[in-house]
């Protein structure tokens, strides 16, 4: 009789390793898939230009616009490491403060880097260029050195217009509130050669998200089988997307086809170095998006009025923010290790792992996600998520997008 | 996308404001008033702010409003008793997940337009689920808060 009864309950109770999905779970997927094309770009003219493509996957490559001429943006963002680095915290010509997000479907996104500090792929690609810590570069030399180059200043003319001539320029100098030569110099310049001097830069920029906004990577196993293919995901990775879409409220933040909402959230997680988390991330970056003379609002912009300068216009700041950092998209996240800001969890196991328990989660005030609870899943169910998670993993684009252009200069 | 709405002052507005048009007028009444009526500013989709001064009419209405997508929408403001345009009013604008403990990240651009109507830029909703929508009347030193909520699904 008691052993009747045991088997009766055990009847009654939701095999866990059901791997169908309902009406409810299939109407979810389908919010996530397929990806579509990259965002409009209004601010860059030239965003979907396949010249300023060429010339972007050029300059991408191109060690020369750094300091010492090592640094690439593909130093930190290579091909091979997901359009990552692999790093915890990134190396260019030091240690920065935070790790490598990746490239892959970078255009998705409405706000760049991990604190949202600017506004558009090609502001975005100014700050490297420039940052001490990244590749030490400047606008003067960069203007100089794409006009040493006979294939790089003709075809950045060709999309921009001359040049201009640098000769009475000095030699380094870019804007700056420190005690550095570079930042002496650029005081120097008269107003009308800093504004020639930093739209250079702004057109390496642009020319630079034309690259990116071509690195797409779509068409996973997840898009294959909520299109219709019944062996593009295995049992476990179809009990993940149950546990994504259920359980795991995970696509609260990580919703629609590119598995985020754009947005900044703070989910606690402690600092590498340890102790109490002190950098501000969202709280400083939205004053620093607002200021930065490379947003939609600014004068290097080609949409000065549009709805994405009334982006900037409609943002506040508010206490809340301290701590939120950019929601990454999930897309192609197995290729891209190690996690988080920076870099704080080694594998997609180990983030499993936290939303499982919140183990080591700091408080800060009552700024975090409330609606942020452990998962509490067994370990079959981590496994399920983690391989979900691997499913999303995409088709690459041609091999020759990945690479230095070879064509002979 | 699904959307549902639940509004207490939605109802509230539907109980208490019955289309009297509907009413043929009585004889009486066609003599008193010879100039035509003036027509109501608002329908009578129009929704009730919180303490019952206020018609808001949105447009579009809250069940168009979108999830994770930058979105405008016009408010007509009219006093309940006259249901004509309360022109002596401003509006603020702002929207919060409660069980999120946040809110848009943003404050909506509302601009007065030329009829008495109201723009409103900047919207974002960027989560799916539950949403309040608050849009504040003042009118003098008064401010009286008209509360929607709205349910955002992506299923």
């Amino acid at each position: 009789m008691k052993l009747a009864l045991f088997v009766l309950l055990l009847a009654q109770v939701p095999s866990v390793q059901d791997a169908s999905w309902s009406e409810r779970e299939w109407a979810k997927a389908r919010a996530h898939t397929p990806l579509p094309g990259p965002r409009p770009s209004p601010t860059n003219r030239v965003a979907d230009s396949a010249d300023a493509a060429r010339l972007g996957q050029r300059l991408f490559f191109d060690p020369r616009f750094s300091a010492n001429g090592s640094v690439s943006c593909a130093s930190c963002h290579a091909p091979d490491l997901g359009f990552a680095d692999g790093k915890s915290l990134s190396m260019g010509l030091a240690r920065t403060a935070r790790h490598s997000p990746s490239l892959w479907n970078v255009a998705q996104q409405r706000w760049f880097f991990w604190d949202g500090r600017a506004d558009s792929l090609w502001a975005q690609a100014v700050q490297p260029l420039e940052n001490p810590k990244e590749m030490g570069f400047d606008r003067v030399s960069l203007a100089r050195a794409l006009r040493g180059d006979a294939t790089l200043r003709a075809e950045y003319e060709q999309l921009f217009g001359a040049l201009p001539d640098v000769a009475s320029w000095p030699e380094r100098a870019a804007p700056g509130d420190d005690a550095s030569e570079r930042a002496a110099a650029w005081k120097r310049m008269s107003a009308d050669e800093q504004r020639a001097a930093s739209r250079v830069a702004a057109n390496f920029g642009k020319a630079l998200e034309a690259y990116e906004r071509r690195l797409v990577r779509d068409d996973a196993p997840f898009d294959r089988f909520v299109a219709g293919d019944a062996t593009a995901l295995s049992e476990s990775a179809q009990r993940g997307w149950k546990l994504f879409a259920g359980r795991g409220n995970c696509r609260s933040c990580h919703s629609g086809p590119a598995f985020t909402d754009g947005e900044f959230h703070n989910i606690g997680i402690p600092p590498l170095a340890g102790g109490k988390p002190e950098d501000p991330a969202r709280y400083a970056g939205i004053d620093l998006v607002r200021e930065d003379p490379f947003n939609a609002q600014g004068e290097f912009s080609d949409a000065r009025e549009g709805d994405a300068a009334l982006e900037l216009e409609v943002l506040e700041r508010t206490p809340q923010n301290f701590g939120e950092y950019r929601t990454p998209s999930l897309r192609n996240v197995a290729l891209t290790a190690p996690y988080m800001h920076e870099g704080q969890m080694k594998s997609l196991a180990d983030v499993v792992h936290f939303y499982s328990t919140l183990e080591g989660a700091t408080q800060i005030g009552h700024h975090q996600e409330q609606v942020l609870q452990p998962l509490k899943l067994s370990a079959s169910e981590a496994a399920d998520l983690v391989a979900f998670l691997e499913s999303l993993t995409g088709t690459p684009p041609p091999a020759a997008l990945l690479a230095p252009l070879e064509e002979k200069r | 996308m699904r959307v549902q709405i639940l509004s207490l002052s939605m109802l509230l507005a539907t109980c208490a404001a019955p289309d009297v048009r509907d009413v043929p007028p009585s004889p009486q009444e066609s003599r008193a008033s010879e100039a035509p009526r003036t027509p109501d500013f608002v329908t009578d989709a129009a929704l009730r702010s919180g303490a019952g001064t206020y018609l808001l009419e949105l447009d579009p209405p809250l069940a168009a409003m979108p999830d994770n997508e930058s979105f405008r929408f016009e408010v007509r403001v009219a006093d309940a008793h006259t249901r004509q345009a309360a022109t002596d009013i401003t509006l603020a604008v702002d929207a919060a997940m409660p069980e999120h403990g946040h809110g848009m990240n943003r404050v909506p651009r509302v601009s007065r337009l030329a009829d008495g109507r109201f723009a409103v830029e900047g919207m974002y909703f960027h989560m799916t689920g539950r949403w309040e929508l608050y849009l504040d009347v003042t009118r003098g030193a008064w401010t009286e808060r008209a509360q929607f909520r709205v349910e955002l699904s992506d299923e």
